[in-house]
């Protein structure tokens, strides 16, 4: 006899599971975090370098790091002395939330404001994958082209904020900034664009101040 | 790329399902997804035959997927399974 069955389960639920689990951590101490997402060179390391090394007077900051191999990421963030975890995944193309939790159980998250936690390098699939986490970043940079936002929409339909990294390369490379800003209202309206240079500090403080009130949000 | 894990998931749901009902065979897994979600049917069948085919149970099912029109649902959903019983 030939039967439906009908079903109505999420493939996802373990993993949306632990991730309820990690949110739980993060929110009763009321750390922010980040999970900052893009493809592989376009800048996620130095932009959150540039972030810590910008407000480390002013919040205490903890790192995870995802990586498929090495620690090259994690240790740029040792010299300013704080909270860091690298994570390997060992082939897996993104962070899930077991890996971000088994990361936090590992921090001293009493000691932290504000987190980030930096996925792997890859515009698909840890779109698909929540890990807990409070804001969604996805970093893209000025040399990867225009067509991004159209090419991998899920990344920038997730993403609650869009960094437009290495504007100082402007003079020397064509970006259809408008067609880039359009697409985003498209695909994602709720999206808030900001485009910075990691490297000079252009307009790197409208992100900062934004972080500050975001922080502050968080707080209330 | 994550096919992998939703392959890894998938056999555990399904494993249970068919239990539950007495299945002999799968025929059909019908999967929802969001509209820009980047899972691949073909390869996500391949992986899927990759792994069962040891198992009588699920060497024939296909799996197909559907988007949903909601960009908001950002989970993959198996809505129903087809089995012989």
């Amino acid at each position: 006899m030939f039967k439906v069955i009908r079903v109505e389960e999420t493939l996802f639920e373990e993993n949306k599971k632990i991730a309820e689990e990690v949110k739980e951590i993060l929110n009763k101490r009321r750390i922010i975090s980040f999970n900052v997402m893009g493809a592989p060179g376009s800048g996620k390391t130095l932009f959150i370098e540039r972030t810590i090394e910008t407000l480390r007077n002013e919040y205490k900051f903890g790192v995870i790091e995802g990586d498929i191999e090495g620690d090259f990421d994690a240790e740029k963030f040792r010299k300013f002395d704080i909270p860091v975890i690298q994570i390997n995944t060992g082939g897996a193309c993104h962070l899930d939330a077991n890996m971000v939790k088994n990361g936090i159980l590992n921090l001293p998250v009493e000691k932290i404001d504000i987190l980030f936690i930096e996925n792997v390098g890859n515009l698909v699939c840890p779109a698909e994958f929540e890990i807990g986490n409070d804001i969604n970043i996805v970093v893209s940079s000025i040399t990867e082209g225009e067509n991004k936002v159209l090419k991998y929409p899920l990344m920038f339909k997730v993403s609650h904020i869009c960094i437009l990294n290495k504007i100082d390369l402007l003079p020397y490379i064509e970006f259809d900034f408008e067609k880039f800003k359009k697409d985003i209202e498209k695909i994602s309206p709720e999206t808030y664009l900001i485009k910075l240079s990691s490297k000079s500090g252009e307009n790197f403080n409208e992100w900062i101040e934004y972080l500050r009130k975001l922080k502050r949000e968080k707080r209330e | 790329m994550h096919e992998l894990s939703v392959v890894n998931n998938l056999i555990k749901v399904l494993d249970r399902i068919c239990k539950e009902n007495n299945a002999k065979k799968v025929l059909k897994i019908n999967i929802r997804v969001n509209p820009y979600s980047c899972l691949d049917e073909e390869n996500l069948n391949f992986i899927f035959l990759s792994i069962v085919k040891e198992k009588e149970i699920y060497r024939d099912a296909k799996i197909e997927i559907k988007k949903t029109l909601n960009p908001e649902e950002r989970e993959y959903v198996v809505e129903n399974i087809e089995i012989e019983v």
